[in-house]
């Protein structure tokens, strides 16, 4: 199996303080993965991300990004990741083309350029790629003060993917975006990391982004509380259960009984399944009696971190 | 080679920043008028009566010129690496470039965009009546991306003694106010208590001053009225003050990245 990422006893202690921001953390993440760390404003979510990222050296533990180490190759590393922060880090008076140049310079994809056209048939070529990507292609020459807050993020991905990272990692990339930006900037996320399989490392306090993760770990006060897929953390809290809200009681209750199905009613009159040993599909085939309707409850994420933290994530 | 490419990207970056913000063009004009324009004209009249031997206007336009370079590219150096905990900066500093090449990027923009503020200065200046010839200015051109790279080299030092930009909202006001009244800018310095002498002679913007001083009013019988130095000695107290603080600043900055 290949890491991109690999943690092992981390921890950063800020002079002065009296805890540590990050606990001793240990994780690895597989390469192509999308992996998210989800917790509450200050558990130690940014201070990981940034020793992962070069910025910031751990006060003891070993970090391995791309299998190297980031305080002894910081350059070397640097070149194989991507970085999106909490806020858009464009020159607003530049153009969408003239922020990506910068870029573009400072990763070794293309030299020194006064203008546009100076600049190399690599760089142009890549360009018109990752502003596809992010459908800005018409913008290219447009300054980016203009644009819309979801643009803007979308920019500053394709900014960040422009120099091809093997690891993509994101702080919290959607604070202060309104809630259909943030869906369409995950929609564009998952896509590409589909298309191009990079690894994503990301940090956020929103429970229903954790969940586009492979795996997310539930981070609070520097330590790692858990570890595991989405479904699997909700699994742990309870089961899902099928909701039936039969036209007639008689006729579902028969079926049930028919086919030896356990059920419950509760107060609404609803028909409830435990799905801990059937699938809803299997039971929804088995019946032939008008419903009225159907629902499977899902324990959510909220639920998980109430269960592992004590508290609701604000 | 690479290196060299990434220097220059990001002075290119900050030179055409400053030309897109028309409401920074504005202010960086606003400045020297008030103080070459109100300030030199009003003491020049009040003054004038004492006949001191040379224009008032002159000398402070002269002191201007290089306070100025001086301010905007100390002030430039030093918004960088405290705005480096804000995702703008960062980005810079994640990305695979030396910690001298953003550096000194930074210092070859802000110099860059100093020199954009002279020609306001000089054309402002030449409008109320500055005396110097074009030729003289010409010379002082030099003097001032020394003056420049001086600043910037200053403002490395503080920045790297300074944790967090808040720190230094309340630090600047008393590091920036006496550097300027004891640089000899705007009113001469000579005769000070000797505490004071003590902050003058350590005060790199007096050293400026005091050479673009000699080479503004060079062969004028007012020379030796205006400046305290020889042009000689400015220029090496200047350099090696410039050389030292870029060298000690750089050095503890790049310590204390990482580690902070």
């Amino acid at each position: 199996m290949d890491f991109s990422l690999v943690a092992k006893d981390v921890v950063k202690h800020y002079p002065k303080a009296s805890v540590n921001a990050v606990d001793g953390i240990n994780l690895e993440v597989k390469t192509g993965e999308i992996y998210g760390f989800l917790g509450p404003n200050g558990a130690g979510k940014s201070t990981a991300i940034k020793m992962f990222v070069t910025t910031l050296f751990p006060t003891s533990g070993q970090i391995l990004v791309d299998g190297l180490d980031p305080k002894k190759d910081s350059n070397k590393v640097r070149q194989q990741i991507g970085v999106v922060y909490q806020s858009v880090s464009l020159d607003e008076n530049l153009t969408a083309e003239e922020n990506l140049r910068s870029h573009a310079v400072l990763y070794n994809i293309t030299g020194f350029a006064l203008t546009y056209k100076a600049t190399s048939p690599k760089y142009k070529k890549r360009l018109d790629e990752v502003l596809t990507l992010v459908d800005l292609a018409d913008k290219k020459f447009d300054i980016v003060k203009t644009f819309s807050g979801g643009m803007k993020r979308r920019l500053d991905i394709a900014k960040a993917l422009l120099h091809f990272p093997k690891v993509l990692f994101l702080d919290e990339p959607t604070t202060g975006l309104d809630p259909q930006s943030r869906k369409a900037v995950w929609e564009y996320l998952t896509t590409l990391q589909k298309q191009h399989s990079f690894t994503v490392f990301l940090t956020t306090q929103y429970l229903e982004e954790a969940e586009i993760c492979n795996r997310i770990s539930i981070i609070d006060h520097g330590k790692i509380l858990v570890t595991d897929t989405p479904a699997n953390l909700k699994k742990s809290v309870g089961e899902e259960l099928l909701y039936l809200k039969p036209a007639k009681k008689e006729a579902l209750e028969a079926e049930l009984n028919k086919h030896d199905i356990a059920f419950s009613v509760d107060s609404f009159g609803d028909y409830i399944i435990d799905l801990k040993h059937k699938k809803a599909q299997d039971i929804l085939r088995l019946i032939k009696c008008d419903l009225e309707e159907i629902n499977i409850k899902k324990p959510s994420l909220d639920d998980v971190f109430i269960k592992y933290t004590g508290r609701k994530i604000e | 080679m690479n290196e060299l490419n990434k220097t220059l990207t990001l002075a290119q970056r900050d030179l055409m920043k400053f030309l897109r913000d028309r409401g920074r063009i504005v202010a960086t004009f606003i400045f020297p008028i008030i103080f070459i324009g109100v300030f030199g004209v009003t003491l020049n009249a009040g003054l004038g009566k004492y006949n001191l031997g040379f224009s008032y206007i002159d000398y402070v336009f002269a002191g201007m010129l290089l306070q100025t370079v001086f301010q905007s590219s100390f002030a430039g150096i030093t918004s960088l690496l405290l705005d480096r905990e804000k995702d703008f900066s960062m980005s810079i500093f994640v990305a695979p470039v030396s910690r001298y090449s953003i550096v000194l990027g930074k210092i070859l923009g802000e110099s860059l965009v100093s020199f954009l503020q002279l020609f306001g200065i000089i054309l402002f200046g030449k409008l109320i009546g500055v005396s110097f010839g074009f030729d003289k200015l010409l010379l002082a051109l030099p003097v001032c991306l020394l003056g420049c790279i001086v600043g910037a080299s200053f403002g490395i030092l503080v920045a790297s003694r300074i944790s967090k930009a808040d720190n230094a909202q309340r630090i600047f006001p008393f590091l920036v106010f006496p550097m300027i009244f004891l640089s000899g800018a705007f009113t001469p310095v000579n005769n000070l208590p000797w505490f004071l002498n003590i902050l003058k002679e350590i005060n790199p913007i007096y050293y400026g001053v005091d050479m673009i001083r000699n080479v503004l009013f060079a062969g004028t019988a007012a020379l030796p009225l205006v400046t305290s130095n020889t042009f000689l000695f400015d220029l090496t107290v200047f350099s090696v003050l410039g050389v030292v603080f870029f060298i000690v600043g750089t050095f503890l900055f790049t310590q204390k990245e990482g580690n902070r």
